[in-house]
């Protein structure tokens, strides 16, 4: 019994370190959070190492399952788990982001998590023209979509922003969008030149 | 008679904790029923004030544009709709929606409510990013004023304003509605 219960903490120690070293993690929970799993598998160790646990076989398969479950989630199957209704107002700000370079005054490679940010922070007037580029699914003839997670993969919401200009690819496709910001009456929407697929990301959340 | 007791004090507990779930069901609804006509009528002294903003913006837009062609180059007209896009007030409208006070939301409360407070949290994020489009029009357009000039910032941050205006008022009017309060009996 004893030895059972130092090889599941062994197995789940195992589970944490090969997540955050493979970058599976990123399914699962936001980058900042790896160290977290990196302090987990190191206590685990020592729990597999010092502590004699009594674990019933099934206790131990209960433990387990979400190791399973980390094991066979892919990035399409992770996104298709976040909820349908999009976002009325974006998360202001988030542990571990970055600065915001719209929000800066410039444009480029950005997220649509940003835009959203940017316009709650500076409105869309002072937007209108910035270049940028974005990776997003397709959810609709005009509309871009990304999932965003605060912590877990568990909480993730869509967040939406419509696009002016060619026919997206057909819905729950990965679209790589490049134009600039424009606003229409209290929207902000991505004036597109050109609309390229893509595949879809190893990390699928914002 | 011990297995007797546990039983009692097992029904007493489950009671109890019923008791006090149901009462704090009961007490959020009434709060709710209570403050929402209340937050959409805050709501809809907002989009009135919103209004005032949008006519604010249409006459700088008037004093920079002639027809569809913006007077950028015409130093009175620049100077004019520069004074015009100053004295747009956005401070009553930001103190119009700091008032609304849209109470917590029920645990248990009908479709028609849940619609009003979403009318509610939707017009007033609307009317949030009309005064940063009118703020941002005026940042825009002072800092444009001694380099390359376009109107382009004024005309956005009116018709922002114009839309904003008009879906919150009509937000406002449908939430009042919902709650039973339309405005053709609200004083």
């Amino acid at each position: 019994m004893n030895r059972n219960g130092r090889l599941v903490a062994a197995v789940l120690a195992l589970a944490f370190g090969v997540a955050v070293l493979t970058g599976r993690a990123n399914l699962l929970v936001r980058p900042w959070f790896a160290t977290v799993f990196l302090v987990s598998a190191a206590l685990l160790v020592l729990v597999a190492i010092r502590v004699k646990a009594d674990i019933t076989p099934r206790a131990a398969a209960a433990i387990l399952l979400p190791v399973a479950v980390g094991v066979t989630l892919t990035p399409t199957l992770a996104n298709h788990a976040t909820s349908d209704a999009a976002l009325t107002t974006a998360p202001a700000s988030r542990i571990g982001d970055g600065s915001n370079p719209l929000v800066a005054g410039r444009g480029g490679n950005v997220t649509l998590l940003q835009i959203l940010q940017a316009e709650q922070a500076v409105g869309g007037v002072l937007l209108a023209g910035r270049p940028v580029q974005v990776d997003a699914i397709v959810a609709g003839p005009h509309e871009l979509e990304r999932s965003v997670i605060v912590c877990c993969a568990a909480d993730a919401q869509r967040v939406a922003v419509d696009e002016e200009g060619p026919v997206l690819a057909p819905k729950g496709h990965w679209v790589r969008v490049t134009g600039h910001l424009a606003s229409v009456g209290t929207k902000t929407v991505i004036a597109a030149t050109t609309v390229t697929s893509i595949s879809t990301p190893a990390d699928p959340f914002l | 008679m011990t297995a007797d007791r546990s039983l009692v004090r097992g029904v007493a507990v489950v009671t109890t904790c019923a008791a006090a779930l149901s009462v704090t069901v009961l007490v959020s609804a009434v709060r709710e029923r209570n403050g929402l006509p209340n937050a959409a009528n805050q709501f809809l002294q907002a989009s009135i004030q919103a209004g005032a903003l949008t006519t604010c913006l249409q006459g700088a837009r008037d004093d920079l544009y002639v027809g569809e062609v913006p007077q950028v180059h015409n130093q009175y007209k620049v100077a004019g709709a520069m004074d015009r896009l100053r004295s747009c007030d956005t401070t009553s409208l930001t103190t119009a929606l700091d008032k609304i006070r849209l109470p917590p939301a029920a645990a248990l409360t009908d479709a028609s409510r849940r619609r009003a407070r979403g009318d509610i949290v939707t017009g007033t994020a609307m009317l949030r990013r009309v005064i940063l489009d009118a703020r941002g029009a005026r940042l825009a357009f002072e800092r444009q004023i001694d380099g390359e000039r376009d109107g382009t910032a004024v005309v956005l941050a009116y018709r922002s304003a114009e839309s904003g205006s008009d879906a919150a008022y009509a937000l406002a009017d449908e939430a009042l509605a919902l709650l039973g309060h339309p405005q053709s009996s609200t004083g």
